[in-house]
């Protein structure tokens, strides 16, 4: 490491050591508001386990709500992690390294979280050991628990590597204020790193194979979760560009939450100094793409539907330009339009306004996904006449809001204590020596 | 609001401020427009298509579809509440049903349900919809007499036939032959009743069909076969069915090659891909965790040389 390197690894961890060390009364704060939106939650999950399923807005015609909706949501904010992180990593991107903790973070927070929507959605728990013990290759739903397994044991794999170097770096700073109980899980966990040029080659060589495999994971996992609603006869849903469209919109909304964290953490730990404007525009322009290919499919996916003119999949269109018009104008125009405007012009590039479009993005496609779910359980193949009213209008309640606040309570809840753990701003990437790197490694 | 209003424009600057305001909220300014162009805007007239006829059980069924035209096309009017009743003066209400995705409201009277009779014997059944913000109210309503209609499968000889008895009743209460009474004769299909018989009734109130040896039925042969006095001036629409074991057994035969993925066993292709896949992934994973361990070893190789313990 040359003498710049050293000096900014120096500062870096005179900025960020002592926000390991001490929890102010604000973090403290922030924390205790996330536990009460958790344990709100809890009382939901309470009520609906001692109610049953009645709780929800769920019923025999609309059996997915918003359970599904998050569970979509959640994994996509997952896979647009691991696609951004792993190709900053690949790519060797120069302003990575600010930028790159937080989506690798957002990578395996939201693959948490996710899953446990379907566990909220299911009706009988007790048979969930059933998918695993008596597993059908052709069915959609093993497919998803395969994937997503394998997806949790890569993401995991992956921040790991990542960590090591700062893990090592937090071992050797002497005169750290913290219980030697850290202390020690550091030491731990930093395998006895020491950056020697032996150890760097096999952790660059990990590192950048992890890197390859999450992005192709995610690429599949995606697909792969799209392709339970794609192979449904269920009129919206049985399209063949389902997969590429759910990547596409997991990348869109991933983006916008990286961005608005990147604003959060400017914001609270005054990173002014290494997250910058020209960080805030390339993830911007990265969105803008996106957002442009996004509008593409989303305008193909119901264009050639509309023009095919099958029965159901007109009622579900003429529904979606009439029940749900201002969900559907706010997900489908607003949410694309308005990143593209911001990002495009030049003159509207600031932080704040980059930012307050990534949040509209990322509101559309969470507006997205429920349009996708419950419009078409609304409107189904087989008459509904004669079913009881409640049966075929989907409409949320209280239970699944507070499990949905719950499940932002626990991002920020694991965020949080993930700040507690390793600087948010990674010191081995800040400083990393690319040259060096693409010497050592040789392929 | 207002708060959020001048931070937006603090960093926005004030013409591009207006330009992207206006942008947000050309949604709103086009809903304003909207809703104001509806206020403005008359009712539409609704069309109410009415059907009912009586079953040979008893009871008799009352359907009625609701459509509109917009822009040239029929389009359904969905969840209005259409309310069937009787009786001339619709003394009797018998139910309200909202209409399905495909405008069609439908209402079944049971037996027990007795009907009002009008001076002539007549029996008044409608259905009307009293309109809502975006739709005229409209009604129809047709008059007809009670019968009775019966079915009679004859499959006894080697030729089959089919018997349709159907009687009215005078003024006195006794049975009137519908005679000249057109009658046709349906087996059901997949989407729709084929016609297989047409007659009509005679003056002993009776009407007899050849039933035709050699039709398709279900896997046991079932045929379901109805008959129908269609539109008739005086009785309106009546209708009689029964299920007779007299069609020719139908065979599916399953493909040796059956494409599907709810066969027994996944398709060769998938597995190999799974594998493949699986196979693929979870390998590069063993590799980067091996690379972890090797990290590991050599740090304690390092301190071996380093200190020699």
């Amino acid at each position: 490491m040359n003498s710049d390197k050293k000096q900014l690894e120096s500062k870096l961890l005179a900025e960020f050591v002592p926000r390991l060390e001490k929890t102010t009364l604000s973090w403290y704060l922030l924390f205790g508001f996330f536990l009460l939106l958790f344990a709100f939650g809890v009382y939901g999950l309470v009520t609906q386990i001692r109610e049953g399923h009645i709780v929800t807005g769920m019923r025999d015609n609309v059996v997915w709500g918003m359970y599904i909706v998050n569970f979509i949501f959640f994994m996509g904010l997952s896979y647009a992690g691991a696609l951004v992180s792993g190709s900053l990593h690949l790519f060797r991107s120069h302003w990575r390294g600010p930028v790159i903790r937080i989506a690798e973070l957002v990578t395996v927070i939201s693959l948490l979280i996710g899953p446990c929507f379907i566990l909220f959605c299911i009706g009988r728990l007790d048979r969930l050991h059933f998918l695993i013990l008596y597993p059908r290759i052709q069915s959609p739903i093993t497919w998803d628990v395969i994937a997503i397994t394998t997806d949790i044991f890569g993401c995991f794999i992956f921040l790991y590597l990542s960590f090591i170097e700062d893990f090592a770096t937090l071992r050797d700073r002497v005169n750290m204020k913290m219980p030697e109980w850290r202390k020690k899980i550091y030491k731990v966990l930093a395998l006895g790193y020491t950056g020697t040029p032996a150890q760097r080659k096999q952790l660059v060589l990990a590192r950048d194979i992890m890197a390859g495999m999450i992005i192709a994971i995610a690429v599949i996992v995606y697909s792969v979760l799209a392709w339970i609603f794609g192979v449904t006869l269920q009129p919206g849903w049985h399209s063949t560009i389902f997969g590429p469209y759910f990547v596409i919109a997991a990348v869109f909304s991933g983006t916008g939450l990286l961005i608005i964290l990147m604003w959060f953490f400017r914001k609270i730990y005054h990173l002014e100094e290494y997250i910058t404007r020209t960080h805030f525009i390339n993830v911007g322009v990265i969105m803008l793409v996106i957002a442009c290919f996004y509008g593409y499919f989303t305008f193909s996916d119901y264009l050639t539907k509309w023009y095919g003119s099958v029965k159901m999949d007109k009622v579900l269109i003429d529904r979606l330009f009439t029940d749900f018009y201002w969900l559907f104008i706010f997900s489908n125009y607003v949410g694309i339009l308005v990143p593209i405007v911001v990002v495009g012009l030049p003159r509207l590039r600031t932080i704040n306004n980059i930012t307050f479009a990534a949040l509209i993005a990322l509101i559309g496609l969470w507006v997205n996904r429920y349009l996708i779910v419950i419009p078409t359980l609304e409107t189904p193949y087989l008459p509904i006449q004669d079913t009881r009213e409640a049966w075929i209008s989907y409409s949320s309640t209280w239970v699944e809001w507070s499990l949905s606040l719950a499940g932002i309570a626990v991002f920020g809840i694991l965020i949080m204590l993930a700040t507690k753990l390793v600087p948010i701003i990674s010191v081995s990437e800040m400083t990393d020596d690319d040259e060096k790197y693409k010497q050592k490694v040789s392929f | 609001m207002k708060n959020i209003h001048i931070n937006i424009r603090s960093f926005m600057g004030k013409r591009l401020a207006v330009v992207f305001s206006l942008l947000l909220l050309s949604p709103l300014f086009s809903m304003a427009q909207d809703s104001a162009t509806a206020e403005a805007a008359e009712k539409k007239p609704p069309s109410l298509e009415f059907i009912q006829y009586k079953n040979a059980n008893g009871t008799r069924t009352l359907k009625a579809s609701l459509h509109y035209v917009e822009n040239k096309e029929r389009k359904a009017v969905r969840g209005a509440e259409i309310t069937f009743f009787s009786g001339a003066d619709k003394s009797l209400e018998l139910n309200k049903v909202k209409t399905s995705l495909k405008g069609e409201a439908i209402f079944v009277i049971p037996v027990s349900k007795v009907l009002p009779l009008d001076e002539a014997g007549l029996i008044t059944v409608g259905a009307s919809f009293a309109g809502n913000e975006k739709f005229e109210g409209i009604e129809d309503q047709v008059s007809v007499k009670d019968v009775n209609f019966k079915l009679t499968p004859n499959g006894e000889d080697s030729i089959k036939t089919i018997t349709v008895m159907a009687f009215g009743t005078n003024d006195k209460g006794a049975p009137i032959p519908l005679a000249d009474a057109a009658v046709m004769l349906y087996v059901q299909r997949m989407f729709s009743p084929l016609k297989i018989g047409e007659g009509k009734i005679d003056s002993a109130g009776v009407c007899v069909f050849d039933f035709p040896a050699g039709l398709p039925g279900d896997s046991a042969g079932v045929l379901h076969v109805i008959a129908r006095i269609e539109e008739n001036e005086t009785y309106g629409n009546i209708q009689a069915d029964t299920l007779l074991k007299w069609g020719v057994e139908a065979v599916h035969v399953v493909p040796g090659s059956y494409k599907a993925l709810w066969s027994q066993v996944a398709p060769t292709w998938m597995v190999q891909t799974l594998i493949i896949l699986l196979g693929g992934v979870w390998g590069h994973y063993a590799y980067a965790v091996y690379k972890i361990f090797k990290i590991r070893r050599i740090a304690k190789m390092e301190e071996y040389e380093k200190f020699g313990v």
